[in-house]
């Protein structure tokens, strides 16, 4: 694996991770799972 | 620990909430210039007064985090995007001005008009801003080499059309969700327009930008699965979004537009990345220093959270349908 792949599994990982954690959060927070 | 990299990581993020959250409220101010009723105006404007401002937060911090963490890339793109982004922040102004003064003179139609171009002068903006970056920016040296007109070609034409119906889709699905009767019913009939237009628009945006940038078409090639797989998802969203208009779960639109966009600017990273100043320079060539780095990261690691609360608290305390009187009652 080239170090370009490298840091772009590291980027692809935190970028989705941290938009996944703040959509569950919203998601839980609102209640909206039960709205679904 | 890759510095650059975490930083980039944090200006991606701002920039996905603030096209996220701003983008609902956009697509609602754009949305007011189609809607004559004047009680359905102001059920349109309440649903977003109470968040439109700090969902802006978002644009500041990407702002800030070029600056400080990329100086390079923001020394060029800056001078290569002055016109869009100087007309862009004089129509947040307006959209600003026009929210208080609707409120204050009593005057809803002339200040709707103001808020609603507003809306639309800033998301098309945007869009050829974008348009701008997937095109190139010419660089010579460390500074940007071309022209401030660059941005006002074609391509950044259709990108920003196609900016504004994704907005719109996002804005006609806020209202789904936050509000009933006339202003629902709207909402319903936008979704079923706003959401093919988007769809052809973004079709039309993706093979223009493959033709017009060799790069995008090299991308294309050495990442078609990932590429594919984020197309794919994007219209099984909007597959999803279509389906729930008029359906009886008020949220699901607004989810599966939020998942499409987010598929989007995704897609956006995976066409651009390695590289902040598209398919030119590197996050780490246009670098600031680790220090600076460090007082970015430390910053984002204590501001974060806090905007993350407040923006999470307003839309709690303002949760559900928004009142046909409005909120001050």
């Amino acid at each position: 694996m080239s170090d370009t792949q490298r840091r772009g599994l590291w980027f692809a990982s935190l970028y989705v991770g941290s938009i996944v954690v703040v959509a569950l959060i919203a998601l839980l927070l609102s209640g909206a799972l039960r709205l679904l | 620990m890759d510095l650059p990299l975490i930083s980039a990581v944090f200006a991606a993020f701002s920039i996905t909430m603030y096209v996220l959250l701003d983008g609902f409220d956009l697509g609602v101010g754009a949305l007011l210039l189609l809607q004559s009723h004047e009680t359905s105006r102001n059920h349109m404007v309440d649903s977003i007064t109470p968040t439109w401002d700090g969902n802006e937060t978002w644009l500041i911090m990407t702002g800030v985090t070029l600056l400080a963490g990329f100086p390079v890339a923001y020394g060029i793109l800056m001078p290569a995007f002055y016109i869009p982004l100087t007309v862009m922040l004089l129509a947040l102004g307006l959209r600003g001005v026009s929210f208080e003064f609707r409120a204050q003179m009593k005057q809803y139609r002339q200040w709707d008009v103001v808020l609603g171009i507003g809306s639309i002068v800033t998301a098309c903006m945007q869009g050829l801003i974008l348009g701008g970056l997937i095109q190139g920016v010419a660089i010579r040296g460390d500074t940007f080499g071309g022209s401030v007109f660059d941005c006002l070609r074609t391509f950044p034409f259709l990108s920003a059309a196609c900016v504004l119906a994704g907005y719109v889709v996002l804005g006609g699905c806020w209202l789904y969700l936050k509000t009933a009767e006339e202003s629902r019913h709207f909402a319903e009939r936008t979704l079923r327009l706003a959401l093919p237009a988007f769809l052809i628009l973004f079709s039309l945006a993706c093979v223009t930008a493959v033709s017009i940038q060799p790069e995008v078409r090299a991308v294309w090639k050495t990442h078609a699965v990932s590429l594919a797989t984020i197309v794919g998802m994007m219209a099984l969203a909007a597959v999803v979004l279509f389906d729930g208009i008029g359906k009886r779960s008020d949220l699901r639109p607004l989810i599966a537009a939020l998942s499409m966009v987010s598929l989007g600017i995704t897609g956006l990273a995976v066409l651009i990345f390695p590289n902040i100043v598209p398919f030119r320079l590197s996050l780490w060539e246009a670098s600031a220093s680790r220090l600076s780095h460090i007082f970015l990261l430390g910053g984002a690691i204590v501001v974060t959270p806090v905007v993350l609360a407040y923006s999470a608290f307003a839309y709690w305390v303002f949760r559900g349908k928004t009142p046909a009187e409005g909120w001050e009652i």
